[in-house]
């Protein structure tokens, strides 16, 4: 019985794996399904198919296929745009610019462009302005405030709402509350929260009504951080673009149909299906038989569709994101990851990153080639400051910390006034389980530092992804951070700006610098001075200076920026890398199946 | 006791069993933090800056009583509140998602009991001979297979190997057209189903080519369970006294194992298969990921590593009730099979 058991078990696993090998993943043929369709296979829902709302890179994507903005990019370019929905644009002066507004256009349900569109396009994000929504791109310039509200109060002028964008006949006029650059302007305006709606529909389906709720008046502050499902717009939707909501199965898929009324004439696809699956294998199988045109690939997996001649692959797509190792300068002193919280060799005191040797010596002892190698299979850049490759001021040959022993040792022998060569330091880091590249930064920082000295000890732990997010943050922000001593994450462009990727690393109000207490007045005004400056040339001088200060200061440990691909099947054509464009499958629009 | 008086005193019992389910859930799910729940809002790490407003904006830092309060008068006006992971309410997101669960069910558990049932019939009317040994080693592989691993390798063969035959997900891109047309109508959202009711073969069979591998892989994996309970049942009847007296009045085997001792055996496997049938019809979260037939259980799973606390609770009422249900229908059931059970009573 034993015997007839073992062999039954034995056959079923040698069966299992000689089936890995022959599953058809090997080059056959990719046959050629639903010619006239685009599918693709990924991962992550859509969050809300409202401009004013979506934040995310799945909605995104889809807004940019239903929605259109005023202008667009040319092609790669991140700084050259294109007319769309304007005809042309004006820069009058520092504060204000007029775009035409093309005629002609149909939305999906049959409504005319106008110029009112526009207009109610913008002031409705800006009364709406959700908590965590991008609408703080839009208030910025417009209104000169990040947000409408301070903590739950109402704090915008509605008048101020109104005079920000006007008609004036078939233009529409942006008055800006504050001199703002231009190009940061028109790139935020191309991105999905630019996109233009259909005030009619909008209106009679629900939406804010100008003409009911006047901005004059107070009704327009209800419609104000609404929750998502207050928003008739979230799953339904009615743009100007090549193709017009179908279904969107939550958690299934999303199908969308040809624009018929398209004023730039024929469209590429008649459907455009995302479907939102979960297992890898299925996905890879579904490329492979030609179900799919384009899939999501995670990077461990890139090796098993590698040198497949039925696939287009494209390589080294320098994404505008990085990622970082952020230190605690003000460590909550109730953490429970920092040991005794003294400089006793059982743990660290709340300030000790403080000392810019630690951070220093710290910063030599990561090894930056091994991460690139292991976390991103080398598919990555090394960075030594926050500006990634592709936007102004980024410079390939700035000033980085090499991984080097020695100094580490060297800069740790004169931290805290030699105690900490002395006693050597115990405390605990943390990453959100299942993420393969904070897991091995941490692996190879804790292995780096105990290399140095064994009494440099840091134990990691892994965290769910709440819980991790919960411990960057403190409950008491005006006295203290988060118990994290130190945090890995990143950072992905709003807009391909310098500044979106300077103020959340260096501000002291930044996204991630608040919640390390680090920044200063005077590096607080050189931001934002580089922020407001007009002049490229004198923009990029100011941000070589500010990247000088963020090696001089090493704040965090600056990691890489990761390398992206794209694998479609041989039959879809015309794709090109643009950065800023949301979504795995590119300018759709450009692209063809044959 | 009337059936109609004892199913209406079974379900008055839901009341109290929801009512201390939710709590239980409501409170465990406090025990995270404001800015943990909040993470369920936050889709990209701009967000983490306006984490205040967002605690704000859905009362996340009121204290538990408040919150529950708040959510049980929505409930009592029908509204089971909003399911953030799939952005629809959370009615919405159970009857988007049941059918497709109920569908694998309704074609999963009569294959698996049946196969199980008639499998241990047989190997116990044939112990440890070779029919009984065989359905053995059947029932330790199939018991032994990670549902995953089986998923993934019928997935390769029948969808790699054999290029498409058996695909992953509920159907085809072409045949989603069809069923999500004017013409095509939703009677149960079950495809299968919904394709006879329309009587469209195409989509019958497209629905039937996506739904035999999840089926597959559930039966594999829970017939071993129902086979070798039905296997002891039936040997522990066999050799009842009546058995005795049915052979010495010199009936066929054929008929004492068919009539007398597989229906006194039926009792305990009635109950599993209850419980079989409620935990397939509650989610089966492993092979509706594998092979993207997605359904409640996708849904539950989702919600609970987001900590969407609303699609949990509403998961666990819906699940409250179903089991409450099915075991009254096994209760019932126990009255059809065994005509000495007296509903609400004793056994005679």
């Amino acid at each position: 019985m034993k015997k007839i058991l073992f062999i039954s078990l034995a056959m079923v696993l040698a069966l299992s794996v000689s089936l890995i090998g022959c599953d058809g993943g090997g080059g056959e043929a990719i046959p050629l399904h639903n010619p006239d369709d685009f599918i693709q296979e990924t991962i992550g829902d859509v969050d809300s198919l409202d401009p004013a709302w979506g934040y995310d890179t799945s909605s995104g994507e889809q807004v940019t296929y239903i929605y259109e903005p005023l202008l667009v990019y040319d092609g790669e370019s991140t700084d050259v745009f294109l007319p769309a929905l304007a005809t042309n644009w004006t820069v009058v002066n520092a504060t204000q610019i007029r775009f035409t507004i093309r005629e002609d256009v149909s939305f999906h349900e049959g409504g005319s462009l106008t110029p009112e569109d526009v207009e109610y396009s913008f002031e409705r994000m800006m009364v709406q302005d959700r908590g965590g929504g991008p609408a703080w791109m839009i208030n910025l310039p417009l209104l000169g405030m990040y947000r409408t509200r301070s903590g739950a109060t109402i704090v915008a002028d509605g008048e101020d709402i109104d005079n920000a964008v006007e008609v004036d006949g078939n233009e529409v006029v942006f008055n800006f509350a504050i001199e703002f650059p231009m190009i940061q302007w028109l790139q935020i305006l191309v991105q999905p929260w630019g996109s233009i709606l259909d005030k009619e529909w909008c209106v009679a389906n629900g939406e804010w009504d100008p003409a009911s709720d006047p901005l004059s008046g107070e009704g327009w502050k209800a419609y104000n951080n609404p929750a998502k499902a207050d928003s008739y717009l979230y799953n339904h939707a009615n743009g100007t673009g090549p193709w017009k909501l179908d279904t969107w199965q939550a958690g299934d898929y999303i199908r969308l149909i040809e624009h018929e009324d398209y004023w730039r004439g024929s469209v590429p696809f008649n459907l455009v299906v995302t479907k939102f699956v979960d297992e890898y294998t299925s996905r890879r199988l579904s490329l492979l038989n030609g179900d799919a045109d384009l899939i999501y690939v995670p990077r461990q997996y890139i090796g098993d569709l590698e040198g497949n001649t039925e696939l287009n692959a494209y390589e080294d797509l320098p994404a505008l994101q990085n990622d970082c190792i952020f230190f605690n300068f003000s460590i909550d002193p109730d953490s429970d990851f920092i040991g005794s919280g003294a400089l006793d060799g059982d743990g660290i005191p709340p300030d000790f990153f403080t000392d810019e040797h630690v951070r220093k010596g710290f910063a030599y002892a990561f090894d930056y080639d091994t991460y690139i190698a292991d976390a991103f299979l080398g598919e990555a850049t090394r960075m030594g400051n926050p500006l990634v490759d592709g936007l102004l001021g980024y410079d390939p040959n700035a000033q980085m910390y090499s991984h080097c022993l020695t100094a580490a040792a060297d800069e740790l022998e004169l931290a805290w006034g030699g105690n900490v060569s002395d006693v050597g330091f115990k405390f605990t880091i943390t990453y959100n389980s299942g993420n393969i590249e904070r897991k091995t930064g941490c692996e190879i920082l804790a292995e780096q530092l105990l290399a140095i000295d064994p009494k440099y000890q840091i134990a990691i732990q892994p965290l769910t992804w709440p819980t991790f997010l919960d411990n960057i943050f403190s409950e008491d922000p005006g006295v203290h951070k988060g118990p994290l001593p130190l945090f890995q994450i990143g950072w992905l462009a709003d807009y391909p700006d310098p500044d979106n990727f300077i103020t959340p690393y260096m501000h002291s109000y930044g996204d991630w610098a608040y919640y390390q207490d680090y920044g200063y007045p005077s590096l607080d005004t050189k931001i934002e001075t580089a922020r407001y400056e007009t002049d490229d040339a004198t923009r990029e001088i100011l941000y070589d200076e500010i990247c000088d200060i963020y090696h001089e200061d090493c704040p965090g440990i600056m990691l890489s920026q990761p390398l992206g691909r794209r694998w479609f099947t041989k039959y879809i054509h015309g794709f090109y890398f643009n950065p800023t464009i949301p979504g795995p499958a590119g300018p759709l629009y450009y692209m063809s199946k044959s | 006791m009337e059936l109609r008086s004892y199913i209406f005193r079974r379900l008055l019992l839901l009341i109290p069993v929801l009512f201390g389910v939710t709590v239980f859930i409501f409170g465990i799910t406090m025990l995270f933090s404001p800015t943990q729940r909040a993470t369920l809002y936050i889709t990209s790490p701009q967000q983490m800056r306006d984490l205040a407003t967002i605690i704000a904006r859905y009362g996340l830092d009121r204290p538990f009583w408040s919150q529950y309060a708040t959510w049980i008068g929505q409930v009592l006006t029908g509204n089971l509140g909003w399911s953030n992971v799939v952005s629809m309410p959370v009615w919405n997101a159970i009857w988007h998602y049941l059918p497709a669960t109920l569908e694998l069910a309704i074609v999963a558990a009569p294959l698996i009991i049946l196969t199980g049932i008639f499998l241990g019939s047989k190997a116990a009317a044939h112990k440890d001979r070779p029919l009984d040994h065989g359905t053995r080693v059947i029932a330790i592989v199939g018991w032994s297979l990670p549902t995953f691993w089986l998923g993934l390798i019928l997935l390769m063969i029948f969808y790699g190997y054999f290029r498409g035959f058996l695909p992953p997900g509920r159907l085809s891109t072409q045949m989603e057209v069809v069923v999500t047309s004017a013409d095509f109508i939703r009677y149960t959202r079950m495809n299968t189903i919904d394709a006879i009711l329309n009587l469209n073969g195409p989509v019958l069979l497209d629905a039937l080519r996506h739904i035999i591998l999840p089926v597959i892989t559930l039966s594999v994996v829970n017939v071993a369970f129902i086979m070798r309970l039905m296997r002891s049942s039936m040997l522990e009847s066999l050799g009842k006294g009546y058995i005795l007296t049915a052979r010495a009045k010199g009936l066929s085997e054929r008929v004492v194992v068919n009539k007398h001792a597989r229906r006194n055996a039926l009792i305990p496997v009635i109950t599993i298969s209850g419980y079989l049938f409620a935990a397939l019809a509650n989610g089966v979260v492993i092979t509706e990921t594998i092979f993207s037939y997605k359904g409640i259980g996708w849904w539950a799973w989702q919600s609970a590593i987001r900590l969407d606390i609303a699609s949990v609770l509403g998961f666990a009422l819906f699940n409250a009730v179903l089991f409450v249900v099915v075991n009254l229908v096994v209760d019932v059931l126990y009255t059809r099979v065994d005509p000495r059970v007296r509903l609400g009573g004793t056994v005679q």
